[in-house]
Order: C-alpha cells, then sequence, then structure tokens
C-alpha cells in the first residue's frame, strides 16, 4: 500500500486546521494583547507545513507499506491498551491491569489460560503493592488495595 | 578541578553513590530487555525518577541512561536484537564474535571502552562546562532565535536521508506543542474550545508514547520470539593484541566522537556509524570488519559514549538538548527550575559539580556492576517478549499516569504510541518532533521579544547570522554524508 496520498492528506489537514486556528486567534487583535504574534505564529507554522508537504508530494518517493501480518498484532495490542485506559478509572489499577495482562498473553502470545491468569494476577497484585510504596496513587475502581 | 573534586567527593556521599547504583542497575536491566533502546528505558523510567530530589534525579537519570546503552550493547552482541541505532553498529562485528564462541572478549571490550571515553568525557565536560555556560551570558533573543533555528534545522537534516520528511516533523512537532494554553496571549491555541486540551499534550507523556508504548507495538508487529543467548559467556577478559587494538581504536573514536556530539543532532547512532566506518577505512585489514572485528565493536562502543557525554554540555551550558535523550534530562531540570546555562554554574554549582561527579562515579559503577553480572544479564535478554510486552507497557501507563495524576496524559502517551510506531513504519525520524517539543517554545519566544524589541536588531547581531551559517553548513554537509552512503551502499 502506498502511504504518501494518506501522509499528503493528513499533513495538508493539519496544516490547514493550523492557519484556520491562527486566523481565528489573530482576529482577536482589538480584544487580546498579544493575539496577533501568537496567531501569526501559528499561521507562519501552517503555512511552513503546507510548503513542505507540497515540496515532499512533488520531489520525494513515498513508502510501500507492506500489509504484513504483523500489522494484526498491532492493531489488537492497541485496541487491548485502549480497553486498558477505558476500564481502569471503573475497575481500578489492579483488575484492569490483571485483564488486560491476560488479554496480551493469552490472545497475543498464546499462553494457556492458567499460566496467562496466574502471571497476569501476580503481576497486577505485586505492582499495585509496589507502586503503593512509591506513594504513586493510581486509580482504586472496585477492589481499593492496596489502600494509601 | 577543586570544584570538580568537591563535585566527586559529594557524589560519594551513600545517598548519591545508591542513586548512581541503583540507576545503572535499572538502566541495564532496562537496556538488555531484547528492543528497548537507551531513549526508550530513559523515557519509560523517567516518572518514576521525578519522586527524587534534583540531585537523585538527575544522578539516577544519567545513570539509567549509561546502564541501559551499556545493556544495548549487552543485547546486541549476545542476541544480535540491538535496541536503538546506536547498537546496531556493536551488532555487526559484536554478535559475529558470538557467533564464533567469544561473546567474552566482546562484551570486555565494549565495558572498557565504554569506560574510557565516558572518563574522558566526563573530563572534558568539567573543563569546558563553565566557559561554554559563560559564553551563554552575551546570548540574547536573536542569539537563542539562531541557536533555536540551527538546531532544529540541524536535527531535521541529521536525522535521516530526507531533509524534507526531517522538517515537516519538525513543523509537527511545533504545531503539538503549541497545543494549550498560550500565556502570553492568555487564550487556547488548537483547542477547539476543549478545557481538557488547554492544558496541552506533555513532553514525558508524549516521550513515553513516541519511544516506550511505539517499540512495544513495534515488538508486537515483529512479532519476535524469545531470543537465543548463548549458554556460556566463556573467558570475559580479551588477549593482548585484542587488548591493544580495541583500546586503540576506541581511543580513536573517542577523540572523534566527543567533538562531533556537541553538535545538534549528532545522536551516539551517528557518531558511532561514522567512528566504525572510518575505523575500516584505515584498517590494513577491512575484510576483518562485519566478520568478528574486535576494532569494530570498540570503536562503535567508545563513539557512543563519548557522544552521549559530550551531548550533555551543550544542555546544561547553553541548555539546548541534541537529542530525545537530553530533551528528557531538560524536562528533569526544568521540573526543579533549573535553567540550564551560566546559572547552573554559579548559582547552582553544588548541585552541578555533583551531577558531573557523579558521571565519573557512574562510569566506575558500570564497569564494576557488569562484567561481574555479564551472566544474569545474558539470562535476562531471553525474557519472551510475551510476558515482557505487557509488563513494559503497564509501567508506561503508569508512568504516565504519575506525573499529573491525570488519565488525559495516559490518553496522550496511548496516542502518542501509535503515532510513534507509524511514523517510524513509514521511516519518519522522530527525533526531530521531540527536539522541537523542546526548541519550539525557546524559538516561538525569542522571536517574539525580537519583534517586540525591534526586527532590525538581528542586522546588529553577528552571533545570530553566525548561526544561521552553520545551519545552511549542516545541511550541505548532511546531504552531501547521506549522498555518499548512499553511492556505498548500492555499490556494496
Amino acid at each position: 500500500m502506498r502511504t504518501k496520498p494518506i501522509e499528503i492528506g493528513v499533513l495538508m489537514t493539519l496544516s490547514v486546521v493550523v492557519i484556520a486556528d491562527g486566523i481565528a486567534l489573530a482576529s482577536t487583535w482589538k480584544e487580546r494583547m498579544r493575539a496577533l504574534e501568537s496567531g501569526g505564529f501559528e499561521i507562519l507554522l501552517g503555512v511552513l507545513l503546507a510548503v513542505f508537504t507540497y515540496v515532499y508530494w512533488r520531489r520525494e518517493p513515498g513508502e510501500d507499506w507492506d500489509n504484513s501480518h504483523g500489522a494484526i498484532y498491532v492493531a489488537a495490542a492497541f485496541g487491548i491498551l485502549c480497553g486498558y485506559v477505558l476500564l481502569m478509572p471503573h475497575l481500578g489499577y489492579l483488575l484492569s491491569t490483571l485483564l488486560a495482562v491476560t488479554a496480551y498473553m493469552r490472545g497475543l502470545a498464546n499462553y494457556r489460560w492458567v499460566s496467562s491468569i496466574a502471571f497476569a494476577t501476580v503481576f497486577a497484585v505485586g505492582s499495585a503493592w509496589f507502586w503503593a510504596k512509591l506513594i504513586i496513587v493510581l486509580p482504586q475502581g472496585i477492589l481499593p488495595w492496596p489502600e494509601l | 578541578m577543586e570544584l570538580l573534586f568537591e563535585g566527586i567527593a559529594a557524589a560519594l556521599t551513600f545517598e548519591n553513590l545508591i542513586y548512581a547504583f541503583v540507576g545503572c542497575l535499572i538502566g541495564t536491566l532496562v537496556g538488555v530487555l531484547p528492543g528497548i533502546g537507551a531513549t526508550s528505558s530513559v523515557a519509560i523510567l523517567f516518572p518514576f525518577t521525578t519522586y527524587l530530589p534534583p540531585t537523585g534525579m538527575i544522578i539516577t537519570l544519567a545513570a539509567i541512561y549509561y546502564g541501559a546503552m551499556y545493556g544495548g550493547s549487552t543485547t546486541a552482541i549476545l542476541v544480535n536484537v540491538p535496541g536503538e541505532i546506536s547498537a546496531v553498529v556493536t551488532a555487526l562485528d559484536g554478535h559475529k564474535m558470538t557467533k564464533k564462541g567469544r561473546p567474552g572478549p566482546a562484551l570486555a571490550i565494549a565495558a572498557i571502552v565504554s569506560f574510557m571515553a565516558g572518563i574522558v568525557g566526563a573530563t572534558l565536560i568539567a573543563i569546558l562546562g563553565p566557559p561554554m555556560a559563560r559564553l551563554a551570558l552575551v546570548f540574547g533573543p536573536a542569539e537563542y532565535l539562531g541557536l533555536g533555528l540551527f538546531s532544529l534545522t540541524a536535527i531535521a537534516a541529521l536525522s535521516g536521508p530526507s531533509l524534507i520528511r526531517g522538517a515537516i516533523v519538525a513543523i509537527v512537532g511545533m504545531v503539538l506543542v503549541s497545543v494549550g494554553y498560550d500565556d502570553s496571549a492568555n487564550f487556547g491555541r488548537l483547542t477547539f474550545g476543549s478545557e481538557t486540551l488547554l492544558q496541552g499534550f506533555s513532553i514525558v507523556p508524549v516521550m513515553i508514547g513516541l519511544f516506550g508504548v511505539g517499540e512495544v507495538l513495534r515488538l508486537y508487529e515483529e512479532h519476535a520470539g524469545t531470543p537465543e543467548a548463548p549458554k556460556k559467556i566463556g573467558k570475559l577478559m580479551p588477549n593482548r593484541e585484542e587488548l591493544r587494538d580495541g583500546l586503540a581504536a576506541g581511543g580513536r573514536a573517542t577523540v572523534l566522537a566527543f567533538p562531533l556530539g556537541l553538535l545538534p543532532g549528532m545522536l551516539p547512532s551517528v557518531t558511532s556509524f561514522l567512528s566504525y566506518s572510518i575505523e575500516k577505512q584505515r584498517s590494513k585489514t577491512p575484510e576483518k570488519f562485519g566478520e568478528g572485528a574486535i576494532e569494530g565493536v570498540a570503536s562503535a562502543e567508545a563513539a557512543n559514549n563519548a557522544a552521549a557525554m559530550s551531548n550533555l554540555l551543550p544542555l546544561m551550558a547553553l541548555g539546548i538538548p541534541t537529542g530525545p535523550t537530553m530533551a528528557l534530562i531538560l524536562a528533569a531540570l526544568t521540573v526543579y527550575g533549573l535553567i540550564p546555562g551560566p546559572m547552573l554554574f554559579t548559582v547552582h554549582a553544588d548541585f552541578t559539580w555533583t551531577v558531573i561527579g557523579s558521571f565519573f562515579i557512574a562510569n566506575v559503577i558500570l564497569v564494576v556492576l557488569n562484567l561481574p553480572l555479564v551472566g544474569l544479564w545474558a539470562r535476562i535478554t531471553t525474557i519472551p517478549q510475551g510476558i515482557l510486552s505487557p509488563v513494559i507497557l503497564t509501567i508506561c501507563l503508569v508512568g504516565s499516569f504519575s506525573i499529573r495524576s491525570s488519565l488525559f496524559d495516559v490518553w496522550v502517551t496511548v496516542i502518542f504510541g501509535l503515532l510513534g510506531w507509524a511514523l517510524s513504519r513509514a521511516n519518519w525520524p522522530l527525533a526531530p518532533l521531540v527536539l522541537a517539543y523542546v526548541l519550539g517554545p525557546l524559538i516561538e519566544r525569542s522571536a517574539r521579544q525580537v519583534i517586540e524589541l525591534s526586527p532590525l536588531l538581528l542586522f546588529e547581531r553577528p552571533i545570530f547570522w553566525g548561526f544561521l551559517v552553520m545551519a545552511g553548513i549542516s545541511i550541505w554537509f548532511t546531504r552531501r554524508m547521506w549522498k555518499t552512503a548512499k553511492g556505498k551502499i548500492e555499490q556494496e
């Protein structure tokens, strides 16, 4: 898959957004001190980004992104990571870590259920205790252990 | 000199020794994990050092950095899995030596020349630091603007064969750092009305994402199995001839790499490649390189460490980070309101000389610690990725959460992790993005000050123009360098 069209699209969109935000800020110069400089700097960045992106589009060869089997693993790993962060405030560090580590070990590394759960439990409990000793306060959720 | 000896004495207090020892130990421990390089190690472990006092924090961070670099070379030599680009050069000959049943001498020479380069580097920092910091006294906004532009240009040019890609990534970094509340205009930039975005993207979660999470996603993509380490390390010390050749090559690499490391963008990886290729060119037996030449290991490792040391000099004296790890150490200094420059060598002299003293101590600890423990490090390199990766991801998330107890920072880490993976997958450099994060505000602030004073001021400041000329030279030089490298690869 050629990534260049996607890259150009993302960069051009970003430059348009930055320029638009810069113009919006600079246009408030009558009400806000230094709005012109602050917005002007944004506009400058947006314009430079657009110019360099144009040069990149015209002059540089793009990369071929081979859709290897590994991309599925990345998608799965990223999905579990998002689930982990989403669950953490609700379930707390201990339970969400247990679930996430189990999912990683079982789902992505093909460890047996028993081994995955056993390691995840030891790691979740041990690390929760260790963070508490370092006085790092993590989301407690439904299982507030260890209490600080 | 007196101040240096006082610094070494202060670094030898029990508390500071513990910081240096623990930093070296943990740094090596994380550095030997296959696929995790020195920058990733510092990024992952950085948040946990914020609980220490300022001196302890910088001593620990610097020790983690050296430890991780040493650990990276151990993994490269034993299992041929370099954690980052600088260790690729070490792996070329180091792993060949392992395959020939001689991992011991490769590890030993790596440790010896690293120590040697580290000590020379620390001495030169002590000698050159104060005069360089005094230079900063003549710097006004125009000079800082020039220095910022030069640093960013050099990094964009050096970070890969494409200058355009480097420049685009640097601008994207400057855009990302401008997200959030702008104190001077009393207004949020690029926040789109979101109150959460007003706090901006802090550099630590960004770095943990790019170099920690991004690295783990890459490991999942490669789906690497358990690396095979040699069962026996065997005899550790190289023979007399190897020691002589290794030390000579290490000495030459140190002399070359230290001044190069002062330049922005001259990361240890670049100096390692340069030293290795020069050593190969001057060798009477260049055919030995890549087949297990001890000079290859020595030149790469010495250059790596000398440049890592000299990278600290512009950071401490001028506040200019030359690479991503230095950007993190700068962030650590600013956590405690320590502004690099002349003040660091005058008002905070106790702190600075203790830290410089600790560089010597950390180098000694590394040799004393690592050579006897080499068997243990070899076993750690064989921890399966399937167990390692979720553990590292958890540490990354906890680290970014612990900075401000904010879930927003955790999401920043996750998103930047994906961005880091995608950028390196598509061969976009990461270093300019991180450096723009630090240099962007400096450039903007200086440019605004110049405009407020008078733009004509620039014409009266020769140092500003000097930096612009240096920026031009760095672009010309790096284009030539990449072209030559490309030609050689095509030839071979």
